[in-house]
C-alpha cells in the first residue's frame, strides 16, 4: 500500500515538474520547489502516519521531473520516477542520513533510462 | 560592466551561494524544526528571488542555492555544526565548477552533486 502510494506521488511530482517547465516556461529550481511545498502543505493536513516519507517521494520526484527535453521525453520521465520510487522505497533508507540521497537516486533513475534508451537506438 | 567573471570569481561566488543555501536550510531545521522537505524547498523557492544579473548569468547561483540546500537534508552534516557545513560547501561548489556541466539536463544532478559532497565532506572531516 505504501509502495504503491510512492510511486503515484513519484509519478505526480515528476510530471508536475516537467509539465510547468515546458509547458508553463517556469524555471526548473521554482518549478520544483513551488509544488513541492503545496503538496507537503496539502499532506501534513491529510491524517496520514507515513507524511514525511510521501513529502519526500514527491521531493525526489521533483529532481526526476527537472530533466531536459532534449535528454528525456514525457513517457521516459514517467518511467524514470518508478524506478526513482522503487530506489527510494527500499535503497534510500540506507543513506538517509547523507543529504543529496533523494537527488542521487533520481540522478541513477534519470541516468538508466537514459542509457537504456541510447543502448536500444545503437542496436536498432 | 557586463565582463564575464574570471575563474576564482566565479568559483567564489559559487561557493558563497552554495554554502548560503546550506546554512538557510539548516538555520530552518534547527531554529523553527521544520522538516527537510519543507526547509529545503523553501530555500530554493527564495534563492530563485535572487536577481540574475547578465554579470553573473554563468554562476547557476538559483540551482547553487538549491544544491546547498539539499546537503543541508543530512543529519550526519547538519548535526557536526557550521563548520562541517563550510567544509562540504568548499568540496560541493568546487565539484560544481569542476563537473556541473557533465550532466547537464539531467535529473538529479544537483542532488547527486550535493550527494558525492556529503559524502567528500564526511571522509574528510575523519581525515582532518
Amino acid at each position: 500500500m505504501i509502495l504503491l502510494t510512492v510511486i503515484l506521488v513519484s509519478i505526480l511530482g515528476a510530471q508536475t515538474t516537467f509539465y510547468l517547465i515546458h509547458e508553463k516556461r517556469i524555471s526548473t529550481v521554482r518549478a520544483s520547489s513551488g509544488p513541492t511545498l503545496l503538496f507537503a502543505l496539502i499532506v501534513s493536513l491529510w491524517p496520514q502516519t507515513f507524511v514525511t516519507t510521501l513529502q519526500a517521494a514527491f521531493f525526489g520526484a521533483t529532481f526526476v521531473g527537472m530533466t531536459d527535453k532534449s535528454r528525456m521525453g514525457k513517457k521516459r520521465v514517467l518511467i524514470s520516477s518508478v524506478i526513482f520510487a522503487l530506489i527510494y522505497s527500499f535503497l534510500v533508507p540506507m543513506v538517509k542520513d547523507v543529504g543529496g540521497g533523494l537527488g542521487a537516486a533520481a540522478f541513477v533513475s534519470c541516468a538508466v533510462v537514459f542509457l537504456l534508451a541510447k543502448a536500444v537506438r545503437l542496436k536498432s | 560592466m557586463t565582463a564575464t567573471l574570471r575563474n576564482f570569481e566565479l568559483w567564489l561566488l559559487k561557493f558563497l551561494t552554495f554554502f548560503g543555501g546550506c546554512f538557510f536550510c539548516f538555520y530552518l531545521q534547527s531554529h523553527f524544526k521544520w522538516t527537510p522537505v519543507v526547509a529545503a524547498s523553501l530555500t530554493g523557492l527564495l534563492g530563485t528571488f535572487i536577481p540574475d544579473t547578465k554579470r553573473i548569468e554563468g554562476a547557476h547561483i538559483h540551482a547553487l542555492v538549491y544544491t546547498g540546500a539539499f546537503v543541508a537534508m543530512g543529519s550526519r552534516v547538519v548535526d557536526a555544526g557550521l563548520w562541517q557545513i563550510l567544509l562540504v560547501s568548499v568540496v560541493g561548489s568546487t565539484i560544481y565548477f569542476c563537473l556541473g556541466a557533465r550532466f547537464k539536463g539531467l535529473g538529479g544532478r544537483l542532488g547527486f552533486i550535493a550527494f558525492v559532497s556529503s559524502l567528500l565532506g564526511i571522509a574528510l572531516r575523519y581525515w582532518l
